[in-house]
Parts: structure tokens; sequence; C-alpha cells
């Protein structure tokens, strides 16, 4: 069996090595070019959304390398995320792959995920299979949370290039640690030579959330690398949800960390009564939490025809005018380019600076 | 006391019940008059560019009648079966409509989350509706149920093949509906949601032109019998959306009758359920049955899809002569 898993932010990091070490083999194509995005919309129905598209393309590189076993998570919600693997495996064996397409049916239930980590790992204990899956769970908090110390810290630094040099070995060091031992002294050390990190006083940079749907927010080419742009112009970013959230929300494996999606809801009430399916509440709470936190601006990304966070556009017109919060919505397709967001993005932080001197 | 229901997306499934409900109680119906090029201008106007047809002629409606009435029904469609969901635009539909237009009525916006006893949740809905305009219960509980008759008697004439006009015209009389059938279950299918089917905005630029080339049309609610599970045909996972269910069975259906000659689909642009619709559709039917996709938005023009049909036409004739 060699197994393929699409990419999705940090996701790839956290699971490899662990399932390497156990004898899972792993076949982990290209991160996504845009080749991986013509492959993927060549062959998609014309309206379906960017992460679609994105992840189709990746399979579809993955097998090329011989991959033969897929994993997808699947679901029941609104949200097209549930459809995903169905019609990926009809659009692929139509085009000619010999492959296995392993979907978890209720991602949202832990013995669904377990039964799943089984028919990948082949290990045959419960126990065992309950430790893997909390231990790649921990990783990827572990890693989520090493990318919120390096975005509240990189605005700040006084040398440049310092944060983004801890943040690398930061990453390969979490990367490196197969135990829980050897992650909570990585984590430790990380934490330090954050610290350690020579800072500029009193200076204010610009703070921007970034909310909007999942796969748009945490992963690079869904997002035409809007993090790396905002950093750039030294701006502080906030975001709205993190994979290991997500995952924490559902099977709570981070004692330390508070249910996000609640927190959502209590803020997004006013506004949204009811959970439309994927991230449309967090993009909304979230973005009356940023607004409450004194944030300069908000950024909603999402893909087209995303059909929550649709309604979270719709809806943040009026938060936007409740809080008097500049909002700029992106939605990405395959046609977008990455020039045009900057240039938009860019704009953007032009007029948050202009409004915060006055 | 005057309740307002503005002409659009649920309309097209539940009016009767609604309109026989409200009169029950006595309370008076205001509805928004039917679609026009204005009213989707008007809709248009407030909401983000990328949002579907269907909801921009909704909110046209809605600010065509928001001013005249004490209450909006604008209830949240949650599931209208077990274990599905309706498209997440229906169920964040109030809270667009109160985020979007200002000066508003009180809205009724109750969710209806059908659970496994359909009647009893649907009965509970009701009586829910019905507290807000008087506390005695027996007479929302007979309202109520004389409602549900002229429903069923308002779905049995739409199987007939009368159009969704008629259906409501007729089934206002307390009569035995008309005896013969209107059609036989011979033509061409179209399949889309009711809300684009029964639109005469929408309807009258890709309908008239079938019909007018003497094909008789069968939409999803000709059939009465539903119950294909779609799991069962190959599907590794039944459809969790009520509408996007319904068309793929129906599709199903009339691809396996022998007398249907060719399957319309219709789907606005952008849709984002439809788009995993009709890509499963095309998949199940596996070219039994010549297949036809429309796509429709804000531009759509009689011109544009009457070449389409004309072709797909052509196309069906010619496979009805070589049997």
């Amino acid at each position: 069996m060699k197994l393929t898993v699409p990419y999705l932010g940090l996701l790839h990091k956290a699971y490899k090595p662990v399932l390497e070490k156990i004898g899972v083999q792993m076949v982990l194509p290209p991160p996504p070019t845009k080749r991986t995005l013509d492959l993927g919309t060549k062959y998609s129905p014309e309206f379906a959304c960017l992460p679609f598209k994105v992840t189709l393309g990746s399979m579809i590189e993955a097998l090329e390398l011989g991959a033969d076993t897929i994993f997808m998570p699947g679901g029941w919600g609104p949200c097209r995320f549930g459809y995903f693997d169905v019609i990926q495996e009809l659009i692929l064996k139509e085009l000619g792959y010999h492959f296995v397409m392993g979907s978890a049916n209720n991602p949202d239930v832990l013995s669904d995920m377990i039964k799943m980590m089984q028919s990948i790992s082949g290990l045959h204990f419960k126990t065992q299979l309950y430790r893997l899956f909390f231990f790649i769970l921990l990783r990827l908090s572990f890693l989520d949370w090493v990318s919120r110390r390096y975005f509240h810290s990189k605005p700040y630094e006084a040398n440049p290039g310092e944060s983004d040099r801890i943040y690398k070995t930061a990453i390969e060091m979490i990367e490196r640690s197969l135990s829980l031992k050897e992650l909570v002294s990585a984590a430790l050390k990380i934490s330090s030579s954050f610290r350690k990190m020579k800072r500029t006083k009193s200076f204010t940079p610009i703070r921007v959330g970034i909310v909007g749907e999942l796969f748009t927010v945490i992963e690079p080419s869904g997002n035409m690398e809007i993090d790396r742009i905002l950093l750039k112009r030294g701006v502080e970013i906030y975001k709205s949800i993190w994979l290991s959230d997500y995952l924490n929300d559902r099977f709570h494996f981070n004692p330390f960390r508070r249910n996000q999606h609640r927190i959502a809801e209590r803020y997004a009430h006013p506004f949204l009564r009811c959970h439309v399916g994927g991230e449309s509440t967090e993009s909304i709470g979230k973005t009356v939490l940023f607004a409450r936190k004194g944030l300069d601006g908000v950024i909603h990304v999402f893909p087209f025809t995303c059909m929550p966070e649709l309604v979270a556009q719709t809806i943040l017109t009026k938060v936007q005018k409740v809080f008097d919060l500049p909002i700029l919505t992106l939605i990405f397709d395959e046609h977008t380019a990455s020039g045009g967001v900057e240039m938009r993005v860019e704009a953007f932080l032009d007029l948050l600076e202009r409004r915060k001197k006055g | 006391m005057r309740v307002g229901i503005p002409r659009g997306l649920l309309f097209y499934r539940y009016f009767p019940l609604w309109e026989s409900f409200f009169e029950g109680l006595g309370v008076e119906v205001v509805l928004s008059s039917p679609t026009t090029e204005r009213t989707l201008q008007e809709g248009s106007r407030l909401l983000p560019g990328d949002l579907c047809l269907p909801i921009k002629i909704f909110f046209g409606h809605t600010i065509e009648i928001k001013e005249k009435v004490d209450f909006l029904f604008i209830p949240r469609y949650i599931r209208i079966e077990p274990e599905t969901y309706m498209c997440p635009k229906l169920m964040g539909l109030p809270d667009m409509v109160r985020a979007v237009l200002p000066h508003l009525p009180p809205l009724i916006d109750l969710s209806f989350r059908c659970k496994a006893q359909v009647k009893e949740s649907e009965r509970s809905f009701y009586l829910e509706v019905g507290k807000v305009f008087t506390r005695n219960k027996d007479q929302v509980e007979g309202v109520y149920q004389k409602a549900k008759l002229r429903e069923d008697r308002f779905r049995q004439i739409l199987q007939m093949g009368f159009s969704f006009e008629e259906a409501i015209h007729l089934s206002r009389t307390e009569l035995p509906p008309p005896n013969q059938k209107k059609i036989g279950m011979e033509g061409v299918g179209v399949i889309g949601r009711p809300y684009y089917l029964h639109d005469p905005f929408i309807r009258t630029s890709m309908v008239k032109e079938v019909e007018k080339r003497g094909y008789p049309l069968l939409t999803p609610e000709c059939w009465s019998e539903r119950g294909i599970k779609t799991d069962e045909k190959s599907l590794r996972k039944r459809i969790y959306w009520s509408f996007g269910k319904e068309m793929v069975e129906t599709a199903i259906r009339l691809s396996e009758s022998k007398t249907v000659q060719g399957i319309i689909l219709l789907s606005s642009f952008g849709c984002g359920q439809d788009s995993f619709n009709v890509e499963m559709i095309r998949h199940l039917i596996k070219k039994r049955i010549p297949l036809l996709s429309l796509t429709f938005d804000e531009h759509l023009s009689q011109m544009s899809f009457s070449t389409r049909i004309e072709a797909f036409l052509e196309l069906v004739q010619r496979k009805e002569a070589k049997r």
C-alpha cells in the first residue's frame, strides 16, 4: 500500500513521520503548483470549488508517482466537502486510475476515525490506534502553536529574518519529535527561543484578521500565499480557524485550548442564529471578536461558489457597518492571479495605515 | 393582521399549505407580484454579486412587500426530510434578510428541522407558527389539518401535469380534482429545483421552447412515487441534500422509464450543490438517455436557450426515429 493524502496546511508534517515510523509507505505529491490546479480544473465540474480542484490535482500527481491508496475525509454537513471523495473517485476511475479511496464515513466521530487509522496503519490494538491518532493530533496542535507564535513575533523582530529562522528550525524540530517527551522538550526550547528573540519596542504593527473557509485560510496554494504577502509588509496576522482547533472542537485532545467553535458561536449569535455549515459561524463570530479586540481590518477569503461563506459574506456587510471595521473579501478560483491578489491586499493595507494614522 | 410571503424559493413548494394555514387563522396573506426583470434588479442591488439568481429574486420580492405587512414569513428550513440538509443559503436566509434589508417588520423565522417522525415534526412546527397569532391551540390544530388536506390536493393536481399556477387555483376549491390527466408520462423531463421550474421569470425562457415543439414537460413533481435509494445505485454515499436527492432520484427514474425521451437539467450559475448533482446524474444515468445541462444566470435570454434546446430536441427526435 502506498498512501497519499492531499495537502492541507501543515497536516502532512504532522502525520508523515509518525506513519512512516510504523512502516506505512507514503507518497506525497509535490506541493500544489499551477500544474496541480490545471490538472484539477481540467477534470472537475465547472462550478466545483477550488479546494476540490486543488485536491483532485494533487491526487492525480500522487497517482502518477505510484500511489495506490488515497485518503480523503468525508462528512455529512450541508457543505460540499462530504462528497469530495465520492465525486473525486468517480472522476479518477473514469480517467482509468486504479486505486482504493479510503474515507472516514463520519469524520466527526472518534470511532470512525480510529477505524480509518486502523485501515491505514494495519495496527490491531485499539489502545495503539488511539495513541497514534491522538499523537498526530497533538503534533498538529504544536505545529499550529508554532505558526501562531511566529505570526505574533515576526512583525516585532529587531533583526530582520530572525523569527523566520526560529520558525523554520521549530517546524523541523517538531517534525523530528516522535514521542511525547521529545515533543514537549522541543516545545520548551522553541518557546524560549521565541522569548529570547530581540524585539523592537514601542511599535504597533497593523493587525489583520484572516477569516473564511478552512482550506483557503490555512493552505497556501488555496489563498495565493496571502500570509507571505502580509508578513512581508510587517502585518500581524490573526486567523479565525486552525486545523488543530477544528479537530480539537471535535475530539477534545488538548485540554489547554477552549472550544473555538463555541466561542465563535457566541459572538456570531446576534448576526447568525444557526450554523449553516462550513466555517460560516467562525467567519462571522471571529470577525466580531477581532473587531472587539481592536484589530485594524479583516480579510475574508473563500473559494468561488462556496455556499456557507456566501451567507457569511452577505452577513459580514452588516458586521462591517456595526463595528466600523474594514473588510476585504477575496474570492479565489482557478483564474485568480497572485499579482491581482497582492495588489488588492496592498491597497487594503494602505487604507488601514491611513485610517490608523488619523 | 397581515403576513407577507415573498414569492420565491420555498414559496414554490409550500405556498398552498402556508396560504390556507394563515387564512384559516384569520390572517391576511400578502403576496408579492410574480417575478419580473425589476424584481431581480431590486434584489441584486444590495447583495454580493456571487449569490445565485433565486436568492436575488427572493430579496427582490421581500423588498417589494416588506413595508406593507405586519409580519414577514421567512421560516428557516434546515431539513425538509430526515437526515438531509437544505442549501446553506436557505438555512441562513432569515439572517441574510436581517443583515441586508433595512426597515423590516418582525420576521417569523422559526426553524424547521425534520426529525425521523416527519408528520409530527411538521405539525409541531406549524403549531409554533400558530402561537404567534393565537393562543387557541385547538384552532391552530384544526386549521393545520385543513391546510394539510389542501396541500395533498395540490400535489395530486401537480402530478396530473397542471402548471403551478393552475394547481394553486384548482386546489382552492373543495371539489375533487379534475379526473382526466393532462399529460401521459411521455415527453421530455425537466429536472431542477422547484424554485427554478415554477418561477415564471426563469421558466418562460425555457419551457416555452420545449412546449412549442410539442413535447410535454415532466417536472420532478409529476412523479408520485419516490423512494429510489440512491446508494443502492452504485453511489457510495446517500445524498444529503433534499433537493439534490430529489433531482438524482428523478433522473434515475426518468432514465429507466421507456417513455421519456430526454432529460433537461436546469441549474443556476454558481450553484454549489448542482455542480455535484449534475456530475452524479451524468454518472448514474450512463448515457441511457439524451441529457442537456443548462445553466442560467441574471442575463438569461430566450435566444440563448432556444438554440441549444432546439439542437437537443433534434437529437431526441433522431434517436426516436432510429428506434
